[in-house]
Parts: C-alpha cells; sequence; structure tokens
C-alpha cells in the first residue's frame, strides 16, 4: 500500500457520514472515533450494531478486521524492542495503515534513524487531528444530505480504491476473488456473521493457491 | 448497547495493534498464522466491497441495470488512472448519480 493512495481525509469524512447514517449520534461517532481510531473497524462495527448484530459477533468481526495491524504490529516491533512500554502504548494506538505505510518508507530510506517511536507517534497525532476533524465534517454532511444520494457508497468505493492498491500477486487475487464471492453467498449467515466467514474462506484460498504455486516451480 | 460496542471494539483493536510491540514474541506465533495475515488485506476488502456492490435486498443484481455495479467498475477505471481514494471515490459516486439518473 503506497501512501499517497491512503486518502486520510476523504476516508474520515466518509466514516463521518456512514456512522451517520447508521444511527449513531454526533457524540456516539466521534467517541467511537476517537477509542477506536479505525474507520474500518468504526464504519462495519456501527453498520452491524444498526442491523441489530450481537455484541460478539461484532467483537469478532472487528477482530478480524484488525488482523492486518498484526502484521503491522510485528513489522514494527524489531525497530522499536528498546523503547520504554508507554511508547509501546502510544505507538499501538496511533498504529494505522496510513503510519505504518509511512514508517516502512521511512526507516528503509533511513535505517539508522534514531527515536523510531517519535516519527511514530508524532506522524500519529497530525494524522488523529486530521483524521477526527474529517469525521467531524462527515457527521455535519451526513446530517445534511438526504439518504438517496446514497453516500454510503462511498465506504465501498473507499475500499475498492484500497483493494486496487493491494492486488499485487495472483495468490492475493485468488484471496480477494474467494472473499468476495463468499461474502456474496455468506449475506444469508445468521447473527450478521458474514464478514468474518468470508474473510477467513478468502484467507485460506489464498493460501492454499500460494502452497499450490510453490508445489508446481518445485517440479 | 452502543457505548459497550464502542469499548469492546476499541479494546480489541487496540489489543491487536499492541500485540507484537507489546508482549508477542514473533517465533511464539506460528509461520502460518504469520503467512496468513498476508492475506488479510485482498480478503477483507474484497468481502467489504462486492456486497453493496452486486446486492440489494439480499438479492443479487449483476446486469448492466444495476448503477452500483456501473459505479464501480467507473471507480477501478478511475482508481487505475488515478492511484487516488479521492478521485475514485468522486469517479465513483458521480457515475452512481448518472446511472441512477438514466436508468430511473
Amino acid at each position: 500500500m503506497t501512501p499517497p493512495l491512503i486518502g486520510v481525509v476523504p476516508f474520515g469524512m466518509v466514516t463521518g457520514v456512514v456512522s451517520t447514517a447508521a444511527g449513531l449520534t454526533p457524540i456516539e461517532t466521534m467517541a467511537m472515533s476517537v477509542a477506536t481510531f479505525s474507520g474500518i473497524v468504526h464504519v462495519v462495527s456501527a453498520q452491524l450494531y444498526a442491523a441489530g448484530a450481537p455484541l460478539a459477533v461484532i467483537v469478532a468481526t472487528a477482530a478480524v478486521l484488525s488482523l492486518r495491524l498484526v502484521m503491522y504490529s510485528a513489522g514494527l516491533a524489531p525497530l522499536l524492542a528498546h523503547v520504554p512500554l508507554r511508547w509501546k502504548l502510544a505507538v499501538s494506538y496511533f498504529l494505522t495503515d496510513h503510519a505504518y505505510a509511512l514508517a516502512v518508507v521511512e526507516f528503509t530510506h533511513h535505517p539508522d534513524r534514531g527515536n523510531p517511536h517519535w516519527y511514530i507517534v508524532g506522524g500519529g497525532v497530525i494524522s488523529w487531528v486530521v483524521w477526527q476533524l474529517a469525521v467531524a465534517a462527515g457527521v455535519l454532511v451526513g446530517a445534511q444530505v438526504p439518504p438517496h444520494w446514497g453516500l454510503d457508497f462511498t465506504f465501498a468505493l473507499t475500499f475498492l480504491a484500497l483493494l486496487m492498491a493491494v492486488l499485487h500477486d495472483r495468490p492475493g487475487v485468488v484471496a480477494a476473488l474467494v472473499g468476495g464471492g463468499a461474502a456474496l453467498v455468506t449475506t444469508y449467515l445468521p447473527m450478521r456473521l458474514g464478514l468474518v466467514a468470508a474473510a477467513l474462506v478468502g484467507i485460506a484460498a489464498g493460501m492454499a493457491w500460494q502452497a499450490l504455486e510453490v508445489k508446481w516451480s518445485g517440479r | 448497547m452502543v457505548w459497550a460496542m464502542i469499548l469492546a471494539t476499541a479494546a480489541v483493536t487496540f489489543v491487536l495493534r499492541f500485540s507484537f510491540l507489546g508482549t508477542l514474541k514473533p517465533h511464539a506465533v506460528p509461520e502460518r498464522f504469520r503467512e496468513a495475515l498476508r492475506f488479510v488485506p485482498p480478503a477483507v476488502f474484497a468481502a467489504i466491497v462486492l456486497p453493496p456492490v452486486l446486492m440489494r435486498d439480499d438479492v443479487l443484481h449483476l446486469g448492466l441495470d444495476n448503477p452500483r455495479l456501473i459505479a464501480a467498475l467507473a471507480a477501478v477505471v478511475v482508481a487505475r488512472l488515478t492511484r487516488s481514494i479521492a478521485w475514485t471515490i468522486a469517479g465513483g459516486m458521480v457515475a452512481l448519480w448518472v446511472a441512477q439518473w438514466v436508468l430511473a
């Protein structure tokens, strides 16, 4: 994922709009935005909540959505092994797609850079402020625009752009095709478990395809 | 209930961010799990995108009389050309409104 593709402002506004459309009050939307600092967890959880999903399913879905953050956490851990715990907690709170993408670029070009935690937290504070303002702007817009404009579709378009950015090899395309296809079938699952099930099926398909490619190339 | 949802989703998201930065050691996690993480973004993003594009009221709409499908195809083209989220959203929404107007 390249930094220019991660539009903090439009995605923040979309989050505010869709959260409002899902029925959260402005205060609830801002509280959720500050608490999670994750647009995808915020919007999908709000939509599941509006659809009456049980809390356990919402939490399980949030966990699957946030699994990629585990990947980022593992990526940054060696760099930050020696910083104090309070800085690790701060870095964790600010760890987003955007922050990770910027950190990877920075530390690839400047591997000897001292105090990497200052860089990540500093950038995190800036994008946090921009993000919360964008969400607040989205709340204001969302309250004004009638539903038939279909502004909730901006969320799908945001992730369509992100999807295009992460598709760069065949196993990844297989994971996307199977995960997306499974999501169409699993909308019939009870308790809105569809997204969790579809994501797991897609991940398994990507892994299986990669294993097959390794097997074929080994011949 | 909405506040329980906010606190619970924030907690699970924070714990996963903190995982390796905090206590988890890389060797404590099976290799297969780390391989699987690579496929989370494409699988999750596609699972989020396809249902709102192709389904309406729990029914599949694969024809070109589906304005959201037309909008998504236009957005794919814009994403390819501009590599920008803002332009992808703008292009997709304009295509959606035009398609809705033409098909209405």
